[in-house]
């Protein structure tokens, strides 16, 4: 026989009873104190799962509750709601080796998940869905923006279809995956700058125009624009951030609520990480069609600097903390390691 | 005070909290694993066992309180949260013209899942084997969720004090314990002080910002290269100022509310006081966010506990008896999780 020590709380009032408990060797339990005297079947009771050093849980049949002290024999007594899996989980939560090896794996999953498992997940599920949801994404992209910083052209038509030939000349040669359009704005407010819209919109600013000192420059920026349409950027970008949104605050869930601040911040650089992938995606696109077309890459390079360089004098990155595009710098040597590797593979 | 409450002796009880970090370093750190092995799935129990391991460490008089809620009545409620959480970001992303449409969708469902997500956790909740109670009295939640809550904007926000005083008396009044309910006995005008009081901390805060600017408009017209370095230190200064004074002001209302809301609180002639330090408190949630940033949300379980003992150590009961006459009420148990996990998602503050 084994005999407890237990507070007895009996449901119906907020009384607490100190009593004893005596598991006998039929199955049965004996519930003894002050006026009180009960016996359960040890069936009947309910042991709630164990958690840290907590008082153990009994419920019994007539909604009375007694706390024991964790004992080690309890749970051969009563069965466990959870059964097996709780002494499992107790015993995982309790052992300083185990939870070190759930941090481990931890760390590794989480990292392999935001590495390979969402963009790839996004990927998937953006090239699987039909090319009209993306486009839906950028309807009316257009006349917003049109509407809060864009003002129309004032190139020179001439200079216009100039570039609009070498436009369709990479439309033809590309993939045929959508119809690309390229429009003309002018933007004092967001400078020499392209955009790609999800629905093949391509907006050339008037000011990148006159940073260009070759039309080759100019092919290189649409190149990596129409990359960026082409890997379906817009519509993987919001698949992305979703995700990589829900397992931030699956993870801080325990810490934070997903709206507060220390959140944030994880979101915000997963994002930023995100974007600097497809740029370089775009980038590569960029550097294969100008190859193709026996294009230098020097000419990217170059605008890619002026461009670097007209957004500091203008002071439109001094606040750019954290940066969605990965820094020029880096762009231009990656663009010479991909010059150097195919001068290498091209005899 | 009237001669017979004062005739009656006041014993004091203080809460307490006995949960340790290296304890609970454990259960967080297996209860983030399976959910992210599970892809959520395991949040349910996951939720249930901390909040079990933080209600049972939690006491009063000798005895701890407990957490009883079914983990498969939480997913379900997850499981209907995510999918409205889902829909919201892809949809608001792909069509930002519908936002309002969520918005009022959200103001109009509010009530519900207040209501919902308080019955829930109160019934959840038990001391001694009683549970609190809630009553369900939706009309009063539309109330002070839709019809005040819209209110607000027309006044400018002068009504927002109003409101949040509002929203803790709701809560509160229809709050219970056994056959007695807690009752929230203060004026609105408590409530002014406390936000007027935070109001100053923004003000100061953005005086100190439009000194920063001023000078930041002096930097710019400098000689070229040396305000160009003071100008970048200015806009992270400044920064740094816009994000502390938010800081200031959330922790003073966190604060001065929860004082204010527990010192005024009364079940079955039973009072509380609720003693949280302005300065401690903006320490504590300053080191803790320093600490867990800087080990990247190792050290998360810690700052939990740590934040929790310092609140409840500053919690105690003025209690006119011994606690031993609260008499079980009836109510159903069961109920669905969806409103819980609702206001979880979205960050809708309730509870005490």
């Amino acid at each position: 026989m084994i005999s407890l020590k237990a507070s007895r709380y009996d449901g119906r009032s907020s009384q607490r009873q100190e009593v004893g408990l005596d598991f006998d060797e039929y199955g049965f339990v004996r519930v003894h104190g002050t006026d009180i005297e009960l016996r359960y079947a040890c069936t009947d009771v309910r042991l709630a799962p164990a958690i840290g050093n907590l008082p153990r849980e009994l419920r019994f049949p007539d909604g009375s509750l007694c706390e024991v002290a964790p004992h080690p024999l309890l749970d051969g007594l009563l069965a466990t709601a959870a059964g097996q899996f709780a002494s499992w989980l107790h015993r995982g939560e309790n052992s300083f080796r185990y939870a070190l090896a759930a941090l481990a794996v931890t760390v590794i999953v989480v990292w392999a998940g935001i590495e390979y498992g969402i963009p790839v997940l996004a990927r998937q599920v953006a090239y699987a869905l039909p090319l009209s949801t993306e486009s839906q994404l950028g309807d009316g992209a257009l006349e917003a923006l049109d509407h809060f910083v864009f003002s129309p052209s004032r190139l020179a038509e001439q200079r216009r279809t100039r570039i609009t030939t070498l436009f369709t000349k990479m439309k033809r040669a590309g993939s045929q995956r959508r119809d690309y359009q390229l429009v003309f704005r002018r933007s004092p407010r967001i400078g020499a700058n392209a955009l790609a819209l999800p629905s093949g919109i391509i907006v050339l600013t008037d000011e990148l125009v006159g940073l260009a000192q070759h039309d080759e420059e100019i092919v290189a920026v649409l190149a990596h624009e129409v990359g960026h349409v082409d890997h379906g950027h817009s519509l993987r970008w919001v698949l992305q951030n979703s995700a990589s949104g829900l397992l931030i605050a699956s993870l801080t869930g325990d810490i934070l609520s997903a709206s507060s601040f220390a959140a944030a911040l994880p979101t915000m650089l997963l994002q930023a990480r995100y974007s600097r992938e497809f740029e370089a995606e775009a980038d590569t696109a960029a550097a294969d069609y100008l190859r193709c077309e026996k294009i230098s890459l020097t000419h990217f390079a170059n605008i890619l600097k002026r461009l670097a360089d007209a957004h500091i004098r203008e002071g439109k990155d001094t606040i750019d903390y954290f940066s969605t595009h990965p820094s020029t710098v880096e762009r231009i040597e990656r663009l010479r390691a991909i010059a150097l590797q195919r001068d290498i593979h091209t005899p | 005070m009237n001669n017979i409450e004062a005739s009656v002796p006041v014993r004091e009880f203080r809460f307490e909290f006995t949960g340790n970090a290296r304890e609970y370093f454990g259960i967080w750190i297996v209860n983030v694993l399976l959910t992210v092995l599970t892809l959520g799935i395991y949040s349910a129990w996951a939720k249930v066992r901390r909040k079990r391991y933080f209600y049972g460490h939690t006491r009063l008089h000798g005895s701890s309180f407990s957490y009883l809620a079914d983990p498969r009545m939480i997913l379900k409620g997850w499981g209907i949260a995510m999918v409205v959480f889902v829909v919201y970001s892809i949809v608001a992303r792909i069509a930002p013209g519908t936002k309002p449409l969520f918005f009022a969708a959200f103001v109009l469902v509010l009530p519900w899942v207040i209501v919902r997500a308080a019955f829930f956790n109160a019934r959840n909740t038990a001391y001694r084997n009683i549970r609190l109670n809630f009553d369900k009295n939706y009309r009063a939640a539309v109330k002070v969720y839709v019809g005040l809550l819209l209110l607000v904007p027309f006044t400018l926000g002068i009504l927002y004090p109003y409101y949040a005083y509002r929203q803790k008396k709701f809560i509160l009044d229809h709050s219970g314990y056994g056959g007695s309910r807690f009752s929230l006995d203060v004026g609105a005008g408590k409530f002014y002080g406390v936000y007027f009081k935070a109001m100053g901390i923004f003000i100061a805060g953005l005086l100190l910002m439009a000194m920063l600017a001023a000078l930041l408009g002096v930097a710019g017209m400098s000689v070229a290269e040396f305000g160009k370095v003071l100008k970048t230190g200015m806009v992270t200064s400044l920064l740094l100022v816009m994000v502390a004074t938010y800081f200031f002001v959330m922790v003073y209302l966190q604060t001065a509310v929860a004082n204010l809301t527990w010192n005024n609180v009364t079940i079955a002639g039973n009072r509380f006081h609720s003693t949280l330090h302005f300065g401690r408190m903006l320490w504590i949630f300053f080191s803790n966010l320093v600490v867990i940033v800087s080990t990247l949300g190792l050290l998360a379980p810690w700052a939990r506990i740590r934040a929790t003992r310092y609140r409840f150590a500053n919690l105690t009961m003025c209690a006119s008896s011994d606690l031993d006459d609260f008499i079980a009420r009836t109510q159903e148990t069961q109920t669905g999780a969806a409103g819980e996990e609702l206001s979880e998602v979205f960050g809708v503050e309730i509870g005490l």
